[in-house]
């Protein structure tokens, strides 16, 4: 089906969806809650940070607390309040960004099935745009993943010269906007420069004590600048800020290269140095969550090489890893 | 100059004068990252030209360069800035670094922002200068910036940075990026209780980013790195800018000169 953007939005907003978008601020791109489709940027490449943020957001309320100075505390759960979450629509998301939404699926619901994630999740539909060529730090094809993958969208657009995009339907909650014929998602194709996902493996496995190791840790500054912007990192810290009277328990993003990450109450820190910090970033990546649901947790957006200070990224790291 | 600097890292690693040279290796398309030189013969990595951005004074205090005995460093002029300030607020021993100070007429095409405020192109401090010296011809006022910022409204100021500070994510790489950033425990890391909020949220982005600014007054040699390291492009220079101005209205100081000069906000 040919449509124009505009035409997609009012569909949406006919049916109450929020539309978020990428949209442009100055020379960096961010996903943004529009009233108008003439706010939305789709050429562009990829955004700041990955849309996962309108599912696991960067800080979010998890539990409050009250009248903490009388004998009387309540506390009120606030995961109710989070099931009613609006029903969202994002438009103009990657595949590699959609992609990643299946690999935290998987980590937000194989054990505690986090309610937070999970009810926004199910009211999220996924109007995502296919990519035409690999963008500036862009390595999907190294994991290959398809860049008109279709796998994961409710809606797939394709852009077509004249401004209008071609539709398809993937998904039944995309049916339930766009009525009309659904199309099977294309099977992956496997290019010939991706990965050797297996002998990665392979050797991770027998390595966790190497001088690349040691070595990559001499450059790492030891921000959290790739945890932060990665679709596929999930790791969170829980706080409580309280006043004197009432507080509440949030859930931050949280980066495995902080030192304080895995510090124990003790003072002791399993992980003391940025050796062990940063092999965990990989070994998370391309072994822990291979080992616990068969398939590698990087979807190759870039944007580890795009927001790195000096060029640590798991495209080179784990190239270097394949070598071995 | 790439063949000077080759040549004088390798001779100060041959005669075992340095234990590790750090300057700038493998070109990334974007920026030349880091390198750190041990074997004499690996000097040919070094690299000089524009795209040479990063700040690699920050290393200086990293646990695996201070275990070494004595350090080579290529630096820009902006660079050993933050040199002195380390040295003056006695983060290293001038004795066990050897910078090699490199002519520079700015980096970035086009040139980094920085650039255009420079009045160190011929670095003020430097054991071996490569390149031949650069008289500064500044190509506009560093504090600008700022004073263009002052003449907007109080509100207008304060939309302007409540729509910055929403960006930021608390990823903390303007923290590790900056070379005058080295405490051991951050203030944002002590916990037990928790001084200052971390979520990122308006309050905690607030405090951290002002606070960040208030431990850096009088300490900032406005190298940049902060904002050129932010994946939300803060602009974090502003900030700090701000802050020097007033340092430098208050007591006639600019960090980053002389390490001799003792600096206002650290002599009590």
């Amino acid at each position: 089906m040919k449509k124009t953007l505009k035409e997609i939005f009012d569909a949406l907003r006919t049916k109450n969806y929020r539309v978020v978008a990428p949209v442009r601020d100055g020379n960096k791109i961010f996903f943004t809650e529009v009233s108008s489709p003439d706010e939305i940027t789709l050429d562009y490449v990829n955004s700041e940070i990955a849309a996962k943020e309108w599912l696991f957001p960067r800080t979010e309320v998890v539990m409050k607390f009250d009248n903490l100075a009388t004998e009387n505390v309540e506390i009120s759960d606030d995961i109710e309040n989070q099931t009613v979450e609006t029903l969202t629509a994002i438009i103009g998301v990657r595949p590699c960004d959609v992609k990643s939404l299946l690999i935290l699926d998987k980590v937000f619901s194989w054990d505690y099935k986090d309610a937070f994630y999970l009810n926004r999740r199910e009211n999220t539909v996924l109007v995502t745009l296919g990519c035409s060529k690999l963008g500036d730090g862009c390595f999907c094809d190294k994991v290959a993943l398809d860049m008109s993958s279709q796998e994961g969208s409710d809606v797939f657009l394709a852009q077509n010269g004249d401004g209008s995009f071609e539709m398809s339907v993937v998904s039944d909650k995309g049916a339930e906007i766009f009525p009309g014929e659904k199309i099977v998602p294309e099977e992956q194709k496997t290019t010939g420069d991706a990965f050797d996902k297996k002998k990665i493996k392979a050797w991770l496995d027998g390595n966790f004590e190497d001088e690349i190791w040691d070595k990559m840790a001499l450059k790492c500054l030891s921000c959290g600048a790739c945890a932060y912007v990665c679709p596929t990192c999930h790791c969170f810290d829980v706080i409580d800020e309280a006043s004197i009277s009432e507080g509440c328990r949030r859930k931050n993003w949280d980066s495995c290269g902080f030192g304080q990450f895995t510090i124990h109450a003790s003072g002791h820190n399993p992980r003391p140095s940025q050796k062990e910090r940063f092999r965990n970033r990989i070994l998370h990546k391309f072994k822990y969550y291979v080992d616990k649901f068969d398939e590698t947790a990087c979807v190759g957006c870039g944007r580890c090489r795009k927001v790195c200070p000096v060029n640590m990224n798991l495209r080179d790291i784990v190239g270097a890893i394949e070598k071995k | 100059m790439e063949n000077k600097l080759q040549e004088i890292a390798k001779k100060l690693l041959t005669d075992g004068e340095v234990d590790l040279v750090i300057g700038y290796g493998a070109d990334t398309d974007r920026f030349i990252e880091p390198v750190f030189i041990t074997k004499p013969d690996e000097a040919k990595k070094l690299l000089w030209n524009k795209k040479c951005f990063n700040n690699l004074a920050v290393y200086l205090t990293k646990d695996v360069v201070k275990h070494a005995n004595k350090v080579g460093i290529i630096a820009k002029g902006c660079d050993i800035k933050a040199i002195v300030g380390l040295i003056q607020e006695s983060q290293i021993d001038r004795d066990k670094v050897v910078i090699l100070g490199i002519s520079c007429d700015g980096v970035g095409e086009p040139l980094l922002k920085k650039c255009n405020g420079c009045d160190v192109n011929t670095p003020k401090l430097y054991d071996h200068l490569i390149g031949d010296p650069i008289e500064s011809t500044l190509r506009e006022d560093k504090y600008a910036e700022v004073e263009d910022f002052e003449r907007r409204s109080g509100e207008d100021k304060k939309a302007f940075w409540d729509k910055e500070l929403a960006k930021c994510i608390k990823c903390y790489a303007c923290r590790a990026a900056c070379p005058l950033c080295y405490c051991a425990k951050c203030v944002v890391e002590k916990n037990i209780p928790q001084w200052v909020p971390t979520s990122p949220h308006s309050a905690g982005n607030f405090s951290w980013n002002f606070i960040r600014s208030f431990h850096l007054t009088g300490r900032c040699v406005g190298c940049g790195e902060c904002e050129r390291v932010c994946p939300v492009g803060i602009p974090l220079g502003l900030i700090n800018k701000k802050a020097a101005l007033e340092v430098k209205s208050a007591f006639e100081y600019e960090a980053g000169y002389d390490y001799e000069v003792e600096p206002p906000l650290t002599c009590f």
